[in-house]
């Protein structure tokens, strides 16, 4: 009897459960760059079901900057500066039933600058869980200040709107399509820069004004990734397409690739790369005044690159170590002060799971 | 002194790892007391709540793949034949759990010296109805032909549990990949059937002659393949789109984003949701390697917030990827 060939079918593949029901985060990432400019950003987070469908997580961010860049030497006083963002959060989610609700409050405070910000969201599955459909609103309320200037005080309303359609393509696949509506409201340039008006490009400044952006920003950002499972591993792949009304267009094509080394050890690759256009009101150098004058490098023309691996390592089933080195390069096509930037973030990490 | 030893020991014995069912014969005895599955073939049939292999074999990495083949290439596309006889057999593929030990084949375990740890691999298998009941009768492949199992065939390869309703591997040769079945259709009308399939790369125990077989550091396959009755209408294989693979599904979803742009998008919304939703079918017992963190959108929400607010402070563009947390980050 003669055999034929005749089907593959998919596998499932059983493995580790990633969310537990209590778990424990601390992180520790160290961002420099070659604009002499270090961040020092301990993590620490935590999670736990504190009743059947309600879990429960809490979080500190700080990040200690040391920065000399060029953006500080040319506008500040001080030519070297330190400063540290506290950052605390917390949220709260409830499955009922297919539907789960989700809120969040988050407040981050640094010598200038304070947020207060309110999260809501709504998951509902749909078709046997194999289709998610997601809305989440965000509200951030934020004061900005200036260093040794008790007088100033500005405000910055930043409303954000979002919904995301996942879909299970099979047992080895899933996409998700988000789209993000922001809107914000306020003071959004620097308190410290000043832009100088020249007569050339080459002049001595006849003067400076203070930087000025518009006060509203409209922003829409739409995000299309799919995950594909190869083998033990995966390879993930996003693209997002970015405008707003400040004429920044961008897009954004990330890859990762997570390759098992052996049931314990995981090796994750990513790549990235962005690319932006100037805002419409952005100058490398002015002549005379307008009603929008920013040297902001962010809102002028560029394009960056990253490049990363992180390994992570199950010691148990309960206690995971990680270890991460990402490269960056960023650069600017019209920003005479930097033509580009070039960086490392490396991190350690240690999650503990029950 | 005496309770220090005794609690030891207590505690040894309470580490001891699970064995598995290196016999066909262990799917048939009482759990408890002999150590068996009762009767459970854990191949993922409704029956039996979806449980596969991998209820004891966990922390499995999920590299190996399953096949089934047929001698009548027409049970898969056109459907099965009442009362046809067809030769079935089940492949694992990707096996890569002890493979140092699979040319040994039978020379291996107790008799060897030193101890080489036998490559002992396994699978469970049922053709069962749209109610999820076994259907059409199994039996033996020996040397060309399908036979009924007697006290005879105790060299064959498979093993059929006491009742008939599924088969195993029997556990009597070690090495293999490949295990071969017969399967007879039943009568007309039956309707759809889908062949449930599990099977394990086995590791060979914890390599020592303690524990020559256990459920830890193997690996795990399962799947459901539907087979339309000839005639009859068809059914999709779960985990995919009909008639479409998982590029075949994106780009559906991704034509439909593209109409999106242009035409009347509410509509096009709910026609693109219900359609992706309607034809998509993973189950949540086939959900294992969608569960996996590499899996997930968001693997590490933790490192994604630090650096969207990195990137975010150092980019024109925001949004999309979630939160990357309050501040100004403006240096």
């Amino acid at each position: 009897m003669r055999l034929q060939l005749i089907l593959a079918i998919g596998v499932m593949c059983p493995a580790r459960t990633v969310l537990a029901d209590t778990s424990f985060t601390s992180k520790l990432q160290v961002y420099a760059d070659n604009d002499h400019t270090q961040v020092v950003s301990p993590v620490v987070d935590a999670q736990a079901d504190v009743h059947p469908g309600t879990t429960v997580t809490l979080g500190y961010i700080a990040d200690a900057v040391t920065s000399a860049s060029v953006d500080v030497v040319s506008q500040a006083s001080s030519r070297t500066i330190h400063d540290t963002r506290h950052q605390v959060s917390g949220s709260i989610s409830q499955d009922l039933g297919s539907l789960t609700v989700r809120g969040g409050y988050s407040y981050s405070r640094e010598n200038d600058y304070q947020s207060h910000t309110l999260s809501a969201g709504l998951q509902q599955e749909l078709f046997d869980k194999n289709t998610t459909l997601a809305l989440g609103y965000t509200l951030s309320l934020n004061t900005v200040g200036r260093v040794n200037d008790d007088v100033f005080s500005r405000g910055l309303t930043v409303n954000g709107l979002s919904a995301s359609w996942t879909q299970v393509i099979s047992k080895r696949a899933i996409t998700q399509v988000t789209y993000e509506l922001g809107h914000a409201d306020g003071f959004q340039a620097s308190p410290y820069r000043f832009v100088p008006v020249r007569m050339s490009v080459d002049a001595a400044p006849e003067f400076a004004v203070p930087e000025t952006d518009p006060n509203i920003r409209w922003r829409h950002a739409i995000v299309v990734a799919a995950n594909r499972a190869i083998g033990a591993g995966s390879i993930q792949g996003d693209y997002r397409l970015y405008r707003d009304t400040w004429g920044i267009t961008s897009h954004t094509i990330g890859a990762r690739y997570f390759i098992a080394l052996s049931p314990a050890l995981e090796l994750r690759l990513r790549h990235r790369f962005y690319v932006q256009n100037g805002a419409s009101f952005y100058r490398a150098s002015y002549s005379t005044t307008s009603s929008y004058m920013t040297i902001d490098r962010e809102l002028s023309p560029l394009w960056s690159e990253t490049l990363g691996a992180k390994l992570a390592y199950a010691f148990t089933g309960h206690v995971e170590a990680e270890v991460k080195l990402d490269l960056f390069y960023y650069k600017y096509e019209d920003f005479p002060a930097l033509a580009s930037r070039l960086g490392t973030n490396a991190g350690l990490g240690v999650t503990l799971t029950y | 002194m005496r309770t220090a030893l005794v609690l030891i020991g207590v505690l040894l014995v309470g580490a001891r790892p699970a064995h598995a069912f290196p016999t066909g014969e262990q799917f048939d005895l009482v759990p408890i007391e002999e150590d068996g599955a009762g009767g459970i073939a854990f191949d993922g049939a409704p029956r039996w709540a979806g449980h596969t292999c991998s209820v004891c074999h966990t922390g499995t990495p999920g590299r190996i793949d399953l096949r089934i083949e047929a001698d009548h290439p027409e049970l898969f596309t056109d459907g099965w034949k009442p009362n046809q006889q067809y030769h079935l057999r089940v492949v694992l593929e990707n096996t890569w759990a002890n493979e140092s030990n699979r040319a040994a084949r039978d020379h291996c375990g107790f008799s060897t010296m030193p101890y080489r740890p036998c490559d002992q691999n396994g699978f469970a298998l049922e053709l069962a109805d749209a109610a999820g009941r076994p259907t059409g009768a199994l039996a033996l492949y020996v040397g060309t032909a399908c036979v009924a199992p007697t006290a005879m065939t105790t060299d064959a390869d498979v093993r059929l549990l006491a009742d008939h309703s599924a088969v195993t591997h029997s556990g009597v040769h070690m090495g293999q990949t490949a295990w071969d079945l017969c399967w007879t259709a039943p009568a007309a009308g039956g309707g759809a059937i889908t062949a449930y399939v599990a099977a394990v790369d086995g590791n060979g125990g914890d390599g020592t002659l303690a524990f020559p077989t256990d459920s830890i550091g193997d690996d795990v396959a399962s799947g459901a393949v539907p087979i339309p009755e000839l005639g009859g209408e068809r059914v999709a294989q779960s985990g995919g789109c009909s008639a479409t693979s998982d590029a075949g599904g994106l780009v559906v979803v991704l034509g439909v984003l593209a109409w999106l742009a242009t035409r009347r998008r509410r509509l096009a919304w709910l026609l693109a949701i219900a359609a992706a939703g309607g034809c998509v079918r993973v189950h949540a017992n086939q959900r294992a390697t969608l569960s996996k963190r590499s899996m997930q959108f968001a693997p590490d929400p933790t490192e994604d917030e630090l650096d969207l607010h990195m990137q975010e402070s150092r980019e024109g563009a925001a949004g999309g990827y979630g939160s990357s947390g309050g501040g100004c980050g403006c240096n």
